[in-house]
């Protein structure tokens, strides 16, 4: 295509960015008749309305409520629950739940680096398969989600016992001193974590290194960029909406969650995910569970948030 | 290190090495060998292209001298050091992609800047020479924007210009211009021929467009199956082919098979279906330019393939050459097409042996024949070139 504005010896100014814009925007408009569309569209927001909207301000709405002495959900309208859930309770201050709410969304943290640091090669190594080999790799890697989630955890408490093989091997490598199993404990939790979420992180970031341009790395080294260079400006923001995706679908469940920790950590450390299932189980405290809840989706929705605004003004057009 | 082979038009001051020197180099990929023993000498401030169709291994060849790509034998010199175990990013070569490979996350700005940043080149001197590379490929006031917002043609200049702004020994260019309509192709051309002419720095460029290598290089090399089938200057390629596959991938040609009668010094007599025609050789001082316009010469009464090309052929109309003469050859016109600038004929010689003659469409009566006229056809004698097989 000729561009007349420049032949004209004037840099044209904005027609083709324009054009672009309103292609991209087009294409989403479909042109289905309209109780069709209503029909698709509306069954899915009613039952989302009806089963997750409403119960979440439930949620919400509960957790301003006082717990009776039974248990039971009662009036009056209260802070008290956010004040504990701060560490302002009624025997003066107590760090116990803040500290619970960080060792949460560290655990969450933690679990996200360790998978992201596995997923990177693996998922650009996936990507570089011939095709045959890519689809038995990719088998592979989600055959461990055709075992049962809890068999895989209780798993884990075997492999990791004092005794085991893997923990005599471990020990020999210097990880813990020998006797000293891994199990229960933080080691153990992380462990295990990693190996559930991994493939979570493998999948959209192979999806993106699949379609990676390596010519674009070429053009980087032929520019006289070196091999950690080429990674920085060349791969990474290609892999970025990819890593971008992993990083979402690991640190939201890994900090909710509460079997691995509860399983593999013995019970004796707290997180966010056995607190919350206490206080709606045996400790009956409904309103202060639903604070928690409440806290705990605000926190993510931050995270969330943070991660829609990059990826905003990444697409708008630069001034 | 002196260079293997002698080199047309090398300065007679043999201090400055040349530019690129290739010897030997040799890459396959399983089964297929996409170089086979290319030999290669640049000289500074060259215009050189490589022709070929697709898969003749000259886009490997780019490959190989940027470092993208390793040969499997020979050794590549460039400024007389030895590169060929250098990696791409220590070379001091730079590459215009077939794609042009910009980086979409980036601006133009950004784009042209990342060799020198690469390189550590202080901010005051980088946006300097930033600042005049996007001057020179006429992209100054488009810094701002992404390459998506950019049309082809202003791809194509940013593409250059961050190669050109790290002032490369050599510019590797592969099909710079292929992706690009018609009109703004010749209009880049001409551009690049002055770019280059003005930095006097040495470009090597890939194409499969003929024409584009013949208007653009000081020297080109057709390419064929991983081997370099004839080098030297556009007009020789062009009007010396040595092989058929070089006289057919260089514009139309017309080959006749036939018998070689008699070798003399200035040329030969050979003996075809359809008469004797007399082939000149090109003078000596002509032939002392360069290897390649010796041409080989073949033993009596070898079979040999003389090629001439159609716009060389002159027609004349039976009554005007009543007797018969040498290189004049009777025949039929089968067809004519008319393409505005010029007029081609299909001409059936006796044997039925084809030929295509095109004329200029002026006001002689060579331009106004028809179908089914006879006509006298002169295959002038320095017109006909033997090829080698």
């Amino acid at each position: 295509m000729i561009d007349p504005f420049f032949v004209a010896g004037r840099p044209s100014q904005g027609p083709v960015a324009v054009h672009e814009t309103g292609r991209t925007q087009d294409r989403g408009r479909s042109e289905a008749p309209g109780w069709i569309g209503a029909l698709v569209c509306g069954l899915p927001v009613l039952w989302m309305t009806l089963f997750f909207l409403l119960p979440l301000l439930g949620v919400v709405a509960m957790s301003f409520f006082s717990r009776g002495p039974d248990g039971e959900v009662t009036l009056p309208l209260t802070w008290e629950n956010y004040r504990r859930l701060l560490g302002f309770g009624e025997l003066g201050f107590d760090p116990f739940y803040p500290v619970v709410l960080g060792r949460s969304l560290l655990l969450g943290a933690v679990t996200t680096v360790f998978c992201l640091a596995l997923a990177l090669p693996l998922a650009l190594w996936l990507a570089r398969l011939s095709d045959r080999w890519q689809a038995l790799a990719l088998t592979l890697l989600v055959i461990p989600f055709w075992t049962n989630f809890l068999v895989r955890t209780y798993a884990w408490q075997v492999l990791l016992s004092p005794d085991s093989p893997l923990t005599q091997w471990l020990n020999r490598l210097g990880v813990g001193s020998a006797g000293e199993a891994l199990y229960p404990g933080w080691g153990a939790v992380l462990i295990a974590m990693v190996c559930d979420f991994l493939p979570f992180m493998v999948l959209p970031i192979y999806v993106s290194a699949e379609k990676l341009n390596w010519t674009l790395v070429e053009a980087a080294v032929d520019l006289g960029a070196n091999r950690w260079q080429a990674f920085r400006h060349a791969v990474w923001p290609q892999l970025r909406p990819g890593v971008a995706a992993g990083v979402v679908l690991v640190f939201l469940p890994a900090t909710g969650q509460f079997v691995v920790p509860d399983l593999l950590g013995g019970a004796k450390i707290a997180f966010l995910g056995n607190l919350l299932q206490q206080q709606f189980g045996p400790s009956r405290d409904w309103p202060f569970g639903a604070a928690l809840a409440t806290v705990a989706l605000a926190l993510l929705l931050l995270v969330l948030a943070a991660r829609g605004c990059r990826a905003l003004r990444q697409e708008a057009p630069a001034p | 290190m002196a260079s293997p082979e002698s080199v047309p038009g090398s300065e007679p001051d043999p201090c400055p090495p040349p530019t690129v020197q290739c010897h030997d180099l040799v890459r396959r990929f399983g089964s297929v060998t996409a170089l086979d023993g290319v030999t290669l000498t640049l000289q500074k401030g060259e215009f050189f292209s490589l022709l070929g169709p697709s898969g003749c291994g000259k886009t490997t060849l780019l490959r190989v001298l940027a470092g993208l790509d390793r040969p499997d034998r020979g050794w590549i010199r460039l400024g007389g050091v030895d590169m060929t175990h250098v990696p791409p990013h220590r070379r001091p070569v730079n590459t215009v992609f077939q794609s042009y490979a910009l980086f979409p996350h980036m601006t133009v700005w950004d784009n042209v800047a990342f060799g020198l940043r690469m390189k550590g080149v202080p901010s005051d001197s980088l946006a300097e020479r930033v600042q005049r590379v996007l001057r020179l490929v006429q992209i100054d006031g488009l810094e701002h924007r992404r390459p998506a917002q950019l049309s082809g043609g202003q791809q194509q200049r940013v593409a250059l210009a961050r190669a050109l702004v790290n002032e490369p020994q050599v510019l590797l260019l592969d099909e710079p211009l292929g992706a690009l309509d018609l009109q703004l192709r010749r209009q880049l051309q001409t551009e690049l021929r002055h770019l280059q002419r003005r930095l006097g720095l040495t470009f090597l460029h890939v194409t499969h467009d003929q024409e584009e290598a013949l208007a653009l290089s000081d020297r080109l090399a057709v390419m064929c199956a991983g081997r370099i089938e004839q080098l030297g200057s556009p007009r020789e390629l062009y009007e010396r082919p040595r092989t058929r596959f070089v006289a057919r991938f260089l514009g139309t040609c017309n080959l006749l098979e036939g018998r070689c009668q008699q070798i003399a010094h200035t040329g030969l007599w050979v003996q075809t279906a359809c008469g004797l025609l007399e082939v000149r050789l090109p003078a000596p001082e002509a032939a002392s330019q360069g290897p390649t316009l010796v041409p080989h010469l073949p033993g009596p009464q070898a079979r040999l393939t003389v090629a001439i090309r159609p716009e060389r052929i002159r027609l004349k109309s039976p009554s005007d050459s009543p007797r018969p003469a040498p290189n004049h050859i009777r025949a039929r016109i089968v067809e004519k097409v008319y393409t505005g600038a010029k007029v081609e004929y299909r001409l059936q010689l006796g044997d039925h042996t084809c030929l295509t003659a095109s004329l200029p469409n002026d006001a002689s009566p060579a331009a106004h024949f028809c179908p089914g006229q006879p006509v006298i056809c002169h295959l002038p004698a320095e017109a006909l070139t033997p090829l080698d097989d």
